[in-house]
């Protein structure tokens, strides 16, 4: 008997401008993600800044697999799996604490918070060599790029550097934000759950084609200047930075205005704690560069995605579920600019969100629709005839060009053809 | 973090959101019934009048059929010999889990 899925031939599915909708709906090829995509490449799991103090702990995921991400007491950060090794129970059902074991309700086994079983009830039922071994499962690799934990289920592959590549450059942007040069992940998080396949998500993250009209309400009653950066005259940049990570960038658009804070949405007068303290920390030229720059707009391939003041990390749960898990970023040293980032998280996104309530409309229409017969095919060649290299050569387009969504493709293919 | 968060004038771009017809999760608009029962005075003091009370939303939309349930609490005021609203808390019963989109002012 054939348990495995039947494995797709990918290159029927997906081609160079379009890509077949059963991706999005089919049963089936979700299990293919999870196998190759979800338990073998690095996904994001959470911030160092939330498992801040010895044997502190909070309650984490990959994919539909939950992980409690823990700091042991040697400060050590490990991602373990929420399933006692003897009857499956789940040994943690709190979001978040500090501990230093974990004990399972069912008949007291008892871990320490990097996985090890240390203590069993009534000892004498078993030789010390029966349970050799046995403990909590691990993500086999964990490692982290300036406080953000990604984790592995795959014992090796690429290095998370090496995963990461050009994208690194946008997390190295993002937290010289900070007069401290770090972000902090302390605000909590709004989860908003859309009956839609998780692509539908990542792809939407960096397609600077919607916002004109999927947010042009909010746009047009809240005098923001947002829209015209996605507009037809707009000099911001798609660009594929390779192994599915993509950005908006929305810097040439910035440097024109040259005002700093502008991609804020403020100027330095309402800040001037914050103005000062990133002089003092960068001098005068730089931190006026980084505040005019702003932060990034990069999905980093499959779940993370830096949307300038937020980040949201994308859980895929089923072919059809998924959740947004959204906060605001906080950057360390900038309590002004932080309760700033927190009034306007909880306005634009989660599920009451200006505007993220209408991407997810967006989401789950494209969910139903894809299972519509016909056409079969989404098209994604916006922008082909134009695009071109950038000095790092990496493929850059229009912002409003589908150079993103076609990068994640090719990425997407080569790890399901790689099986 | 709060779903909603609104104070005065942003409930005001709410509406104003909702007006301009591109609203495209209330494009057609989630059909509603509440039911607001349980109402209990707990106190009144110079600020005012605080009420508790259970209440459930049923929501029908294009995504499917929703209940929202909530414990309420509000703050509200004589003016000219009329009950106002000065502030009003929705605490979700299932706010600790992943929520659908709530685009109606609940």
């Amino acid at each position: 008997m054939n348990l495995s899925a039947p494995t797709p031939q990918w290159s029927d599915l997906i081609r160079d401008d379009r890509v077949h909708g059963s991706l999005y709906h089919d049963p089936a090829i979700f299990e293919a993600e999870l196998r190759n995509i979800w338990y073998r490449t690095w996904v994001y799991v959470g911030h160092e800044s939330e498992v801040a103090e010895p044997n502190d702990f909070v309650m984490k995921s990959i994919g539909p697999q939950p992980v409690i991400m823990t700091r042991g007491e040697d400060g050590q950060v490990h991602l373990l799996l929420n399933r006692c090794p003897h009857r499956g129970n789940q040994v943690c059902t709190a979001e978040r604490g500090n501990a230093k074991t974990f004990t399972c309700p069912y008949h007291a086994w008892t871990f320490a918070n990097d996985g090890r079983l240390t203590r069993y009830a009534f000892p004498d039922g078993y030789d010390d060599a029966d349970t050799a071994g046995l403990g909590l499962g691990r993500v086999a690799r964990v490692a982290s790029y300036r406080g953000f934990v990604f984790g592995s289920f795959a014992d090796d592959g690429p290095s998370l550097e090496e995963h990461l590549g050009g994208a690194t450059a946008s997390i190295d942007q993002l937290v010289e934000t900070s007069p401290e040069g770090e972000v902090e992940i302390t605000a909590g998080f709004l989860k908003h759950r859309v009956k839609a396949n998780w692509k539908f998500l990542m792809e939407n993250e960096t397609d600077g084609y919607h916002p004109a009209f999927v947010h042009s309400s909010i746009f047009s009653v809240a005098e923001s200047g947002i829209g015209d950066l996605y507009g037809a005259k707009s000099t911001a940049v798609a660009r594929d930075f390779c192994n599915g990570h993509t950005e908006i960038d929305l810097r040439p658009e910035f440097r024109k205005l040259g005002k700093p804070l502008c991609w804020f949405g403020t100027s330095p007068d309402r800040l001037p704690d914050y103005v000062s303290r990133m002089e003092a920390a960068y001098g005068a030229d730089k931190a006026r560069e980084i505040m005019i720059d702003g932060t990034p707009h990069t999905m980093i391939f499959p779940n993370l995605f830096i949307a300038e003041i937020q980040i949201f990390v994308l859980q895929a749960r089923a072919v059809d579920d998924t959740v947004q898990h959204v906060t605001a970023l906080q950057f360390k040293g900038a309590p002004d600019l932080n309760r700033r980032m927190r009034q306007q998280t909880m306005g634009s996104v989660g599920p009451a969100g200006f505007l993220l309530a209408d991407d997810s409309a967006m989401y789950e229409r494209t969910q139903r629709g894809v299972q519509y017969r016909d056409p079969e095919w989404l098209y994604l060649g916006r922008g082909g005839h134009r695009e071109r290299r950038d000095e790092n050569g990496f493929l850059i387009g229009h912002a409003t060009d589908e150079v993103p969504s076609r990068g994640i493709w090719r990425h997407y293919r080569a790890l399901m053809e790689a099986a | 973090m709060s779903i909603i968060y609104d104070n005065r004038s942003r409930i005001a771009l709410r509406i104003k959101q909702l007006k301009t017809g591109r609203r495209h999760s209330q494009e057609p608009r989630s059909q509603l019934r509440r039911i607001v029962s349980n109402v209990e005075v707990l106190g009144e003091d110079d600020d005012g009048i605080r009420v508790g009370a259970n209440a459930m939303v049923f929501e029908s939309s294009l995504r499917g059929d929703t209940v929202w349930a909530a414990r309420n609490e509000y703050l509200l005021r004589r003016v000219d010999g009329a009950l106002r609203m000065a502030r009003k808390k929705v605490d979700l019963v299932n706010n600790d889990k992943a929520l659908y989109t709530l685009s109606f002012l609940i």
